[in-house]
């Protein structure tokens, strides 16, 4: 009779743990419809420092999004795996981590920052590594002439979009002459460059731009030079919250127009009354009452948002551009993946000619309010453009600019090779 | 005196991260190697705390002035890389300059506060001039093939660039510590500790003063000419005031006393950072308690451990 030694029973404990184990992992691998490798895809994200109120939704939108496509049949059949990093919204930790993303991580795919200077430093490194960066910076110059590159696309809307769609409407709306307070950084130089040009084409005229320098202390000696006989005030400034409050309370009653996606920089509820009017332009509105997209019901489901735009667990309102970017991109990944047959990193150049053929997108889970188009010359996506409004505590749907209105000339063509 | 430890153990330091290099792989050769341009800022900052007595909080001013006249260098001359690292030093020694004539008209506390309202005003003004400094955007380096000397050479976040940037520092410590020997060495050390019995025995204080400071520039002008070519990009971030902050917390863990401490310091700082950053975002929160353990424990940094050790018999 065969004895039974210490090391037998080590052995038979660990392959019935393992033989546990076997089932639990096919079931799930099952439920999931999903089987094979992983598609990793590292998202470089600011869940710290100043951006990290905009990180939080590209976050969320982002885990509860992948965590929705394994549950749906993955990409191409395949799980996908996300990998995030803290950028510190630091651009030296930035590159840093993206370079951890592509060389420790070896992911297929990189969901960028969202903040131009780094998107800037990051968009050369991953072309040179030949991974696909889905940019979510919105400075029309991640994009433009100098920075755009073959393995880069932007899923999400920038500077020069916004203003061409939103410039139009407004004028109508609200008025023929304006001023504009704006960030003394290159994003609000692009605001305010292509808000002038957007509002001249429009037949208004823009006056004097108050430069509002990145460190100032105080902003009331920049708010009292704005001009108080204008009709509307453009604002793309990082403390936007602050501003709108000075200028209320320093008796500006003009109306206020926030630059592109800044109802993701802060929750718009803080603004209590002083919000009353105020308008903001986004990829997305923030109450579903605003759409009639089931997808887009099912996307707030999937992130725990209510039908009012409140994410349950945080009590915040969503910053439903951020969400819409991510969405866009994770869709861009799994349609050009699917289609173009990619299975490894080395597939990516045609993947990307793939994707440069493919001029829209249609409406779909990932793509929750509708078609998209994406200009193959220099990989920007145009979209819809929802001009919101805060009326009486809370942020509804004043008009949408059509995604044709938001198209501007491409300054590179990136299929010429 | 010349510190035979202390050159011994920062070149030893030096060589360390060389020889693992490469073992670590590609990620982490370009962590070293932005490490080791950080090592001249804080090198810097010690030369001019501790030696020409300025409190300055503005040296990442200085390290950036030399990190855009990198780039800027780069673009109107072309890619040899030692005309690039001089391009550096004299911005460095150049914004020292005007700094510290400025400083030295101010006493020791209102120098300090000098150095905040010249970072502050230099940040400001940076993001302003958007045309020359890309502003938050920053400067990419010009792609362009790079030279050292003649000979192709690859620049960015790798191997060839901590070797590069090792041996200009081992050669820059050498050179710092053959100096250490000499007479006009001991004029400096008698400067920084009484000016004004050095001024009395015929010294010109302030012109020390004035010349180890623009020394320090030359050092984090050359250290952000290394880091511009390392990264390859430059945003405004790196004249900011929590860059210069940082310059001051490595100083003060490798031992701010001694400019063979800050290489220390930087690698015991932004190495844990590296590491800890992979499991926790609360990284900032780590670090800022492991800094708290050593202003109390080991206020003079790694570099005052050996004192320590040695003057203890003695109490």
């Amino acid at each position: 009779m065969e004895r039974i030694s210490r090391r037998n029973i080590l052995l038979g404990s660990a392959a019935a743990a393992t033989a546990s184990l076997v089932p639990t992992v096919v079931t799930q691998a099952l439920a999931q419809g999903t089987s094979g490798d992983p598609i990793v895809i590292g998202h470089q994200c600011e869940l710290t420092g100043w951006d990290s109120a905009t990180g939080f939704w590209r976050d969320k939108a982002a885990t509860g999004l992948v965590d929705w496509l394994n549950a749906n049949g993955g990409i191409a059949g395949r799980p996908v795996r996300l990998v995030t990093v803290d950028t510190k919204s630091d651009v030296d930790t930035g590159v840093n981590q993206l370079r951890h993303l592509l060389i420790q991580e070896k992911v297929d795919f990189v969901i960028g920052s969202e903040i131009s200077s780094i998107a800037l430093a990051s968009n050369t490194i991953a072309n040179e590594n030949r991974t696909l960066y889905m940019t979510m910076s919105s400075s029309e110059a991640t994009t433009g002439k100098g920075a755009a590159v073959p393995y880069q696309f932007r899923m999400t809307t920038n500077s020069a979009a916004t203003a061409a769609g939103a410039a139009q409407k407004y004028v109508e709306s609200i008025g023929k002459r304006w001023a504009t307070f704006f960030a003394d950084i290159k994003w609000g130089q692009s605001e305010r460059d292509w808000w002038q040009k957007g509002v001249n084409a429009a037949g208004g005229e823009v006056g004097k731009a108050v430069a509002l320098p990145v460190d100032a202390p105080d902003l009331l000696p920049f708010i009292a030079q704005i001009d108080r006989s204008v009709d509307g005030v453009f604002i793309p400034v990082l403390n936007a919250l602050q501003a709108i409050q000075l200028m209320r309370s320093s008796g500006y009653a003009q109306q206020v127009v926030l630059a592109g996606l800044s109802f993701s920089l802060f929750d718009y509820r803080e603004l209590g009354a002083m919000g009353d009017g105020v308008f903001g332009i986004e990829t997305a509105p923030v109450a579903l009452k605003d759409t009639s997209s089931a997808e887009m019901a099912e996307v707030y489901k999937a992130l725990g948002i209510d039908e009012n735009g409140i994410h349950t667990a945080s009590g915040k309102a969503a910053g439903t551009s951020m969400i819409m970017g991510i969405a866009q991109s994770l869709g861009f990944l799994k349609a050009n993946v699917e289609a173009s047959g990619w299975r490894v990193r080395d597939d990516t150049a045609a993947l990307i000619k793939h994707a440069e053929s493919v001029g829209t997108y249609a409406r779909g889970p990932l793509f929750p309010l509708g078609e998209v188009m994406v200009r193959p010359q220099d990989h920007q996506a145009f979209m819809d453009i929802y001009l919101l409004q805060i009326e009486s505590g809370s942020v509804g749907k004043y008009a949408v600019a059509p995604k044709e209105s938001t198209i501007y000339p491409a300054e590179v063509d990136l299929t010429k090779g | 005196m010349r510190d035979r430890v202390g050159i011994v153990t920062a070149l030893g330091l030096l060589a360390i991260l060389c020889a693992v290099a490469p073992l670590v792989g590609e990620f982490w050769s370009g962590v070293l190697a932005r490490c080791v341009s950080w090592m001249f800022l804080a090198i810097s900052f010690s030369l001019a705390y501790s030696y020409a007595n300025i409190p300055s909080v503005a040296q990442a001013t200085v390290f950036g002035a030399g990190a855009y006249a990198a780039v800027w260098a780069a673009s109107l001359i072309g890619g040899e890389i030692v005309l690039v690292m001089m391009a550096g030093v004299a911005a460095g020694a150049l914004v020292a300059l005007v700094f510290g004539v400025l400083l030295l008209k101010m006493s020791h506390s209102g120098a300090a506060i000098g150095t905040i309202i010249f970072a502050v005003t230099c940040s400001m003004l940076g993001n302003a001039a958007v045309a020359y400094t890309g502003g938050t955007d920053g400067l990419p380096m010009p792609a362009q093939a790079f030279r050292l000397l003649g000979v192709p050479f690859a620049i960015g976040p790798n191997i060839n660039m901590l070797l590069l940037g090792s041996a200009v520092l081992a050669v820059l410590l050498i050179g710092f510590w053959l100096f250490s020997g000499t007479r006009t060495w001991r004029v400096v050390r008698a400067v920084q500790q009484n000016a004004m019995r050095a001024q009395v025995l015929g010294y010109n204080a302030a012109g020390y003063r004035l010349v180890v400071f623009a020394v320090g520039g030359c050092v984090a002008g050359l250290g952000g000419a290394l880091y511009a070519l390392i990264s390859r990009h430059i945003a405004i971030e790196v004249v900011s005031l929590s860059m210069s902050l940082k310059s001051i917390l490595w100083a003060a863990v490798g031992g701010v006393t001694s400019i063979y401490g800050g290489p220390i310091g930087v690698l015991a700082v932004q190495l844990a950072s590296e590491i800890l950053l992979r499991w926790t975002v609360r990284v900032d929160l780590i670090i800022g308690l492991m800094l708290i353990a050593v202003a109390l424990w080991m206020p003079r940094g790694v570099m005052g451990l050996r004192k320590s050790r040695r003057s203890q018999p003695n109490q």
